[in-house]
């Protein structure tokens, strides 16, 4: 590849190029069809690069510790500093960006994070509960209440709760009121939709109707009727896949498993055939990339498959069972 | 809000202000420092020492370029940690998975293999290089930004980043029939 090309093509990239630049670019790529090989080689590569990241360090670590020092620098420990200075010790974030409103703390004491739309964050609260939040979702937690510890969601979040029998860990949703123990489950405000991993919740819509919902067991609310109906879920675990990708599918249909796929990697998939929807399968798929998982169901039960990245559809072709 | 108005806040002793720059560039900061020092805990205590003198010295001194001088005091405070720590400094073992993440969840299922290609080409890449390219792709620096960060001429970032950008197509073409 020519010098000058390579050179004007890396500015170009990098918003480095005068005009003039710019032009001369324009030129090498009108002269041949080799350069405009190359030019959208290069730029396919240098686009991959910018879906690189590395925020991986520990923010609220971090500012707990300039907090600190701060307070200490300034020999002026007031009240205000000092509840401050124990949330910021107590608080650990383990997850991703997102935004924590942490040096200024709101006066009612309400902590907020919120994901955007590619990013997954995990939470351990005060209590040691873990809170898994899912893309494009908020949750905020207040523990200043000695009786209760309150969460207020909107989004889908897994949570794993501290066992507390003395004080309860709610949640509130748009329409739905959780209330636990200690357990571990799944609520997903969209869907309005509570499933239980383990142990035991209580869950409450707005026309005070509550219902008990044990492990293996999901919750729906219905809008129209205000009623809430228990369903249960064979391998419940496939709801949380979101959060480790982690799916086990024991003998059941390839439409059920798609159907988790779908959801956790954000992708439609229709059926040349829709015999293909009643084939079943027994796998489980711990942390695959998603072409990973389609090669081997489809190498199990015959099919072939074609990603449409557009619109993010997946076709499955073959005969069926 | 603009870092000069940001930093005039943080003189006037907000710490609203300081916080709001932290979250600005912390993780770009920590990347840098960890580059230089290949330990997480100790990139992150770098850079919390240089936002503490920030605010320590905020009735002291005045600081004109700050994202210039941020970047510097990191590099100067990664190399300052590793002469202290020398004797038993190890290389991360989670440096390789640490370095680069991807950052967008559909890229990451349906072009995870190319990514995880190009974080091993960029790993392959001689350590100005490497620098060079992550400062401009990964952190956003411009070249005249990194040329006075590490310390060389623009014509050497330029140059860096061509051969960069050349390492990358070069190592990619290669590999390209199994992707």
């Amino acid at each position: 590849m020519d010098n000058k090309f390579r050179e004007l093509a890396t500015k170009y990239f990098s918003n480095e190029t005068s005009s003039e630049e710019v032009h001369l670019l324009v030129d090498f790529l009108q002269s041949s069809d080799l350069y405009q090989k190359w030019f959208d080689e290069l730029a396919h590569q240098w686009s991959l690069t910018g879906k690189l990241s590395h925020s991986n360090f520990n923010t609220v670590k971090t500012k707990a510790k300039i907090a600190e020092a701060i307070a200490i620098s300034q020999k002026k420990n007031t009240v205000k500093k000092l509840i401050f200075r124990v949330a910021a010790m107590l608080i650990l974030v383990l997850g991703i960006g997102g935004s924590i409103n942490f040096f200024a703390f709101p006066s009612d004491h309400w902590v907020e994070y919120s994901t955007k739309s590619n990013q997954n964050m995990k939470v351990v609260l005060p209590d040691n509960s873990i809170v898994w939040l899912n893309s494009s979702s908020t949750f905020s937690y207040s523990f200043s209440d000695k009786s209760v510890r309150k969460i207020r969601l909107d989004g889908e979040a897994f949570f794993d709760v501290k066992r507390n029998t003395t004080r309860p860990f709610t949640i509130q949703t748009n329409h739905l009121f959780t209330q636990v123990l200690g357990t571990s489950f799944n609520i997903d405000s969209k869907e309005e939709q509570v499933s239980v991993i383990s142990g035991k919740v209580a869950v409450t819509n707005k026309s005070n109707h509550t219902v008990l919902v044990e492990k293996g067991e999901q919750v729906n609310h219905n809008k129209t009727s205000e009623k809430l109906s228990k369903i249960i879920i064979p391998n419940i675990i496939n709801t949380i896949a979101w959060k480790d990708q982690v799916f086990v599918f024991d003998d059941i249909t390839i439409k059920e498993a798609l159907k988790h796929l779908g959801k956790t990697y954000s992708v439609n998939f229709t059926y040349s055939n829709n015999n293909i929807e009643k084939c079943k399968i027994r796998a489980s798929f711990n942390n695959k990339s998603l072409k990973n998982i389609l090669n081997i169901m489809c190498t199990s039960i015959g099919c072939t498959y074609i990603i449409n990245k557009e619109n993010k559809e997946i076709k499955i072709f073959g005969k069926g069972c | 809000m603009q870092d000069k108005a940001l930093y005039s806040a943080v003189q006037r002793s907000d710490e609203k202000a300081l916080s709001t720059l932290f979250d600005k560039y912390f993780q770009d900061l920590c990347f840098y420092s960890f580059q230089i020092i290949k330990s997480k805990e100790l990139s992150e205590e770098v850079v919390a020492d240089v936002f503490i003198k920030i605010w320590n010295n905020r009735g002291k001194a005045v600081v004109l370029n700050l994202k210039n001088y941020l970047y510097k005091s990191v590099k100067n405070g990664s190399l300052q940690a590793i002469k202290d720590i020398k004797p038993r400094l190890c290389v991360d073992d989670s440096y390789r998975e640490l370095h680069l993440l991807t950052i967008d969840i559909e890229s990451h299922i349906m072009e995870k293999e190319s990514l995880e290609h190009v974080i091993g080409i960029i790993n392959k890449m001689p350590v100005q290089r490497r620098t060079v390219f992550e400062l401009n792709r990964i952190n956003g620096l411009k070249y005249k930004e990194i040329a006075e960060v590490m310390n060389i001429s623009v014509r050497t970032v330029q140059n860096q980043m061509i051969k960069a950008v050349q390492f990358m197509h070069e190592n990619f073409s290669e590999n390209s029939a199994s992707l």
